[in-house]
Parts: C-alpha cells; structure tokens; sequence
C-alpha cells in the first residue's frame, strides 16, 4: 500500500464517505486511510459471514484477509459503478467455497435438485409452516436448538447455505445478493425459499410433533 | 404478496416494496396474520447469534498483509 495523499477540503472524511469513494480515492490517491477504513467497515459483518460458512476463526481470517487481499489488487480497474458492499461478499463467498473445498469438507444434499418454481417453493414451505401446531423449537434447550440449527444450516447446498447467510445473517437485501452471487432476483428468492424449506422441513422430520 | 411478507420479515425488500407491505399491513388483518404465518419460517434460526465480534486487530492483520505483499522481495 502506497502512503496516503492529502485529502482534499471538498471530500468527506473517511468515516462518512461512501464505500465507493473510499474505494476510488484508494484507486486514485493511494489513501491508505481510505483503504483501511473500508476494511474496518466491513471487518465485522464480513468476517462474521466468513465464520458462519467456515466454522472456523482462522479460515475465516484468513478468508478475510484475503478478500480485501483481492479488492486491493483490483482497486486499479475499479471504476465506481459497482456497488462495493455485494462485490466484497461475492468475492468472500467464492474464497469461502475455496477454503471449503481444500479442507474437503463440503458435502450434497439433493434438496436443491427438485426444480420447482418459485411460486412451488412458496406453497411447499407455507403448506410447512400452516400445519405447525406450535413453535417447533420452544421446547429445546438453547445449546441443543443452535447445535441442530448449524448443523442444518451446514447440510444444506452451497448455493442455498450462501443465500440464506446472506440474507438473513448478514442483512443483505434481495437485490444486493444477486449482485454478489450473479444471479436473477427470482433466483434468489427461490433459493431462500427453499433454503427455509429445507429448514423447517427437516425440523418437522427430526422432531415429530415439537418433541 | 406471499413473496414479498417472507422478504420483509428478512429485510430483504427494497424501499419501495418495504413501504407497500406496511401500507397493506396497516389496512388488512389477513395480511397481518399470513406474516404471523411467515414468522414462524425463521424460529429454526433464532437460536443462532447473528454477529459476534471479529478477532481483536484483524483490519490491522489485514492492511498489513497487503503492505507485505506490494514489498518488493529482498525489501
């Protein structure tokens, strides 16, 4: 990293800059500032995204660095058009799936073969949901309700598991997700749909009656 | 509408899709009870911690091991 220039009266300072003008000041100032800023941003909400699929502190730092690893080698083509906050967990998702792989750790599940319809999807996990007679993980301890939950999170397809943790663990909107994951919205909405599917599905499965 | 109750449960919706599911929420009783319905789609998440802190210095890790690798070899 080159040191930062001086940063002009007109520019907002770092802290409430815009990730894109973090970034771009980065491309054309070489404002380490800037660069670091945007990683503090995101150290918490990327890292935690890294450590729910990797289930391990030093994969996800590793994981981590690596990702703003990248960012930094692509800051030079970086034009600005490009929304920084889906870009970064494109690019952490992908070295996630990396790390995954290497570790020979990542396993199927055939639920995301069915090729149902977005509207299908929707039924199926509302047909789920209605015939629930009560809370179905209120009787569980809390140690037990979260052990079972990551692991049903764990068995499910990458392409469902990034969606969910996306969405649901990290905030993203539906529309930030296809940005991250080059996919279409309906895409998107149907994988969260049967990622929750998948969830309760198995819930009802594993624990007959809310036992 | 069944669609866009699951995305706002999620915060998944844009502004303006956010804005005409509490409009309908506000005027239909059926809509207020399909999104109790929906609600029970995430209970198998809740016992999950969403956040938890990043390991103490990362960012600083970080910016270092990029400074390390632009240092020319032999520096």
């Amino acid at each position: 990293m080159t040191q930062a220039a001086s940063t002009p009266a007109t520019q907002a300072p770092p802290l409430e800059a815009t990730d894109e003008q973090l970034l771009l000041r980065y491309r054309d100032a070489g404002d380490v500032e800037a660069f670091e800023t945007l990683v503090h941003r995101y150290e918490k909400p990327i890292y935690n995204y890294l450590l729910h699929y990797l289930h391990s502190p030093s994969l996800a730092e590793d994981a981590f660095q690596s990702t703003f690893l990248r960012v930094h080698e692509a800051s030079r083509a970086y034009s600005g058009d490009r929304p920084v906050r889906p870009w970064l967990y494109s690019i952490a998702t992908h070295l996630a799936i990396d790390a995954l792989r290497k570790e020979g750790r990542r396993q199927a599940v055939s639920l995301d073969e069915q090729q149902t319809t977005d509207e299908a999807d929707l039924g199926s996990l509302l047909n789920v949901l209605k015939s629930t007679v009560q809370t179905p993980l209120e009787q569980l301890e809390t140690d037990e309700r979260a052990k079972w939950t990551r692991q049903a999170v764990d068995d499910l397809p990458d392409r469902l598991r990034a969606v969910l943790l996306l969405i649901y663990f990290q905030g993203l909107k539906y529309q930030e997700v296809a940005e991250a994951l080059h996919l279409p919205v309906g895409t998107v909405k149907s994988r969260v749909h049967k990622a929750l599917l998948a969830l309760n599905t198995a819930w009802r499965r594993n624990h007959p009656e809310g036992r | 509408m069944q669609d866009k109750l699951l995305g706002y449960l999620l915060g998944a919706l844009e502004g303006e899709e956010t804005a005409f599911v509490e409009q309908a929420l506000t005027s239909d009783g059926e809509t207020r009870r399909q999104l109790d319905v929906w609600r029970l789609a995430l209970v198998p998440l809740q016992s999950l911690p969403r956040q938890v802190d990043a390991p103490a210095g990362l960012t600083r890790r970080t910016c270092q091991r990029i400074r390390d690798t632009r240092r020319p070899a032999g520096d």
